[in-house]
Parts: C-alpha cells; sequence; structure tokens
C-alpha cells in the first residue's frame, strides 16, 4: 500500500519534530515538513503532491488561511485537502476554517499519539 | 516521558524563559494588547502541554480564548490571566529541568510504590521517579492497598503520604507493609508534621519538595540497610 503523503506546515521546529514522529511512527504515512506558508507554497511548485497538507493556522507572514487561499490557485492543488491546526477550538472558528475550504481541524496541543488516527479519521470523515 | 521528548522539553523550557521575559516587559508597560503578546500566548496555548507543561498550556489557553473573541478584551481580566500565565511559567523556571534519565547519580532501576491522594502530586512523583529510571506503582490511597497486599508485586522502596483520606495512614500501611516484607524501605512526606516517635528511623520528604530532592532522597533511603529504614 502506497504510504500517505502528508505536508505538515508549522513556523515552530520543535512541533514539526513532534507531528514527524507521531506521523512516521504510524508506518504509513511518508511525512514532508515546511517552515513556513511560502516554503510549502514552494515545495507545492516543486511538485511534492502531498494526499494531505496540515496547516498551522497563525505563522508570521504568511498565515493558515492565507497559505490555503494561495495554493488553491496553484494548478494541480485545487482539491488537495487541507487540514487546519490550532490551539482555538471554539465552534466559531472551527466553521470559519470548514468555511475557508479546509476539510477538518486538529486542535493543538494534539495528542502525538493519535495524531496520524486523527489524519486519517479527518480524510474519512471528509469522504477522502 | 519518552526519551526523545527530553531535548524538546529542554527547547520549550528556554522558549518558554524568553516569552517570560516578553509578557513582563508588556505587563509592566501596560501594553498587554499587543501583537506579540497575542502570538505568544498562542504559541504557548497550542504547544505547552504537548511537552509536558500542563499548566502552562492551561493557563495560555485561557487567554488565547480571550483573544479569539476578536474584541478588544477587557484590561483588568487580560492583566489577571497574564499574571497567572507568568507565574505558571515562572514557577516552572523555578523548579527547574526533569532529571534526565543518564542522571544515575539519583536514580536507580528499582521499583517504587508511591502512595498519594493527590492526583497531581502522585503523577509529579511518578514521572520524577520514572524519568530517572524507576520502575513505578501507584496508589491514591492505603485502605485498598491493604487489602491487596499480598498481590503487590515486589517493591524495594515505599514513597507514602502520611495524611490520607481513609482508615489507613501512611504509618499504618508502612508498619504493614513492613511486617510481610521487611526488606522494604520506605519513605514518609507530609506537608505537615513528620512520622511520630513510634516510627523510628523513618525517613521523611517535607513537602513541598523539589523533583531533584524527591530522586536524591529515594536514592539514599534505598542505598541504605532495610533495617535502617524503619522502626
Amino acid at each position: 500500500m502506497t504510504p500517505l503523503h502528508v505536508l505538515h506546515v508549522d513556523d515552530e521546529p520543535d512541533i514539526r519534530e513532534v507531528a514527524a514522529m507521531s506521523l512516521e511512527l504510524d508506518g504509513a504515512m511518508s511525512l514532508t515538513s515546511a517552515a513556513s506558508g511560502a516554503e510549502a507554497l514552494d515545495l507545492l511548485e516543486a511538485g511534492c503532491r502531498p494526499d494531505v497538507i496540515l496547516l498551522d493556522v497563525m505563522m508570521p507572514v504568511l498565515d493558515g488561511p492565507g497559505t490555503l487561499a494561495r495554493l488553491r490557485k496553484l494548478p494541480d492543488y485545487e482539491a488537495t485537502p487541507v487540514i487546519f491546526m490550532t490551539a482555538r477550538a471554539q465552534s466559531s472558528e472551527l466553521d470559519r476554517y470548514i468555511g475557508l475550504g479546509a476539510i477538518g481541524v486538529i486542535v493543538k496541543p494534539f495528542d502525538p499519539m493519535s495524531l496520524a488516527a486523527s489524519v486519517r479519521d479527518t480524510l474519512a470523515g471528509a469522504g477522502g | 516521558m519518552n526519551p526523545s521528548m527530553e531535548p524538546l522539553r529542554g527547547r520549550f523550557r528556554e522558549r518558554a524563559s524568553r516569552d517570560l521575559d516578553l509578557l513582563r516587559r508588556h505587563l509592566a508597560a501596560d501594553d498587554l494588547g499587543a501583537a506579540a503578546v497575542e502570538t505568544t500566548v498562542h504559541k504557548l496555548a497550542g504547544s505547552a502541554a504537548l511537552f509536558g507543561f500542563a499548566e502552562i498550556g492551561e493557563a495560555a489557553g485561557d487567554i488565547d480564548r480571550v483573544f479569539s473573541v476578536g474584541r478588544r478584551p477587557d484590561r483588568e481580566m487580560l492583566e489577571t490571566l497574564i499574571a497567572r500565565l507568568v507565574a505558571a511559567v515562572a514557577a516552572e523556571m523555578e523548579r527547574g529541568p526533569e532529571l534526565e534519565p543518564s542522571g544515575r547519580s539519583s536514580g536507580g532501576a528499582e521499583t517504587i510504590l508511591i502512595v498519594e491522594d493527590d492526583d497531581l502530586l502522585r503523577a509529579q512523583a511518578e514521572r520524577t521517579l520514572r524519568g530517572v529510571g524507576y520502575q513505578v506503582i501507584c496508589a491514591a490511597g492505603g485502605d485498598e492497598l491493604l487489602t491487596e497486599l499480598d498481590a503487590l508485586p515486589p517493591v524495594q522502596l515505599l514513597f507514602t503520604d502520611l495524611m490520607m483520606p481513609g482508615a489507613v495512614s501512611g504509618e499504618m500501611l508502612a508498619r504493614e507493609i513492613r511486617r510481610r516484607r521487611p526488606e522494604v524501605r520506605v519513605l514518609f512526606t507530609s506537608g505537615r508534621a513528620g512520622p511520630g516517635g513510634d516510627v523510628p528511623g523513618g525517613h521523611f520528604l517535607a513537602k513541598p519538595y523539589r523533583r531533584d530532592a524527591l530522586a536524591a532522597m529515594v536514592r539514599k533511603v534505598l542505598d541504605q540497610p532495610a533495617d535502617d529504614a524503619i522502626g
């Protein structure tokens, strides 16, 4: 089975490291990390082709929603599933993120032991 | 704690220390609406618990929720909440880093039985002792434990609170365990007085104790002959 390719975008290196440990433990996921929205867009333009993108909401310069808006304009990425990651889990915030085109939200701090399962569940919930 | 998390915890502490300076500066300047404060708080809310600093994460999460409402937060409430976050971070800095598993001078591989009714203290003691290599068994009180003593795996040291809810005090528990298993060392703890005079030789660690003091005391008691551990 081809591993699920995840692009994780977060400006905090230690969070990227924990997410990498969590997702790689899964055994059926491959991971690419990016430290900013701009780096993520560069990777996508260079043909990164993830199956799903985990996108931190609050990042300097280009935040998560801004990154999502731009990647939707890239050829081949109009429909790539995006999951936002944020510490703000109020329903109004969640509705806003879904309205922006994300398929779901994973609340930070996430549980490292179940991050991979959360990604899969969110994808399954979106019919992915 | 997963050993691979230890460097991340160390880095989080360094970052939290810088965040503490920033928050204190903004508190002193009465400038809590600044974007830097909101970003700092938001990042702490999303990461502190991930690295095992739940108290900081909770305090930061409360403020982040206030910011997320979107309108200018009430100044007095914000000041109170930020002061609470500052206190939580400062307390963590004060406690010092967790003991590394490599710090074997105050660690070991023996099995420790922790009996403590305070959930938070029990969890902290467990984390501290596991962090330096010990096997740990936990119980929230003496009553149930006493009825199941025969099923208890071998332990080398009992670390027990003296005053706990229920009929069985720490001293009663220690006497019964020692009667059945004379090899078990005993270390008492309490926020009040130490063990009574009728438990000669019982070692005592006063609350509140530092994590390194707990690890050092456990090692010290384990290194003494069992006969000296309690009368």
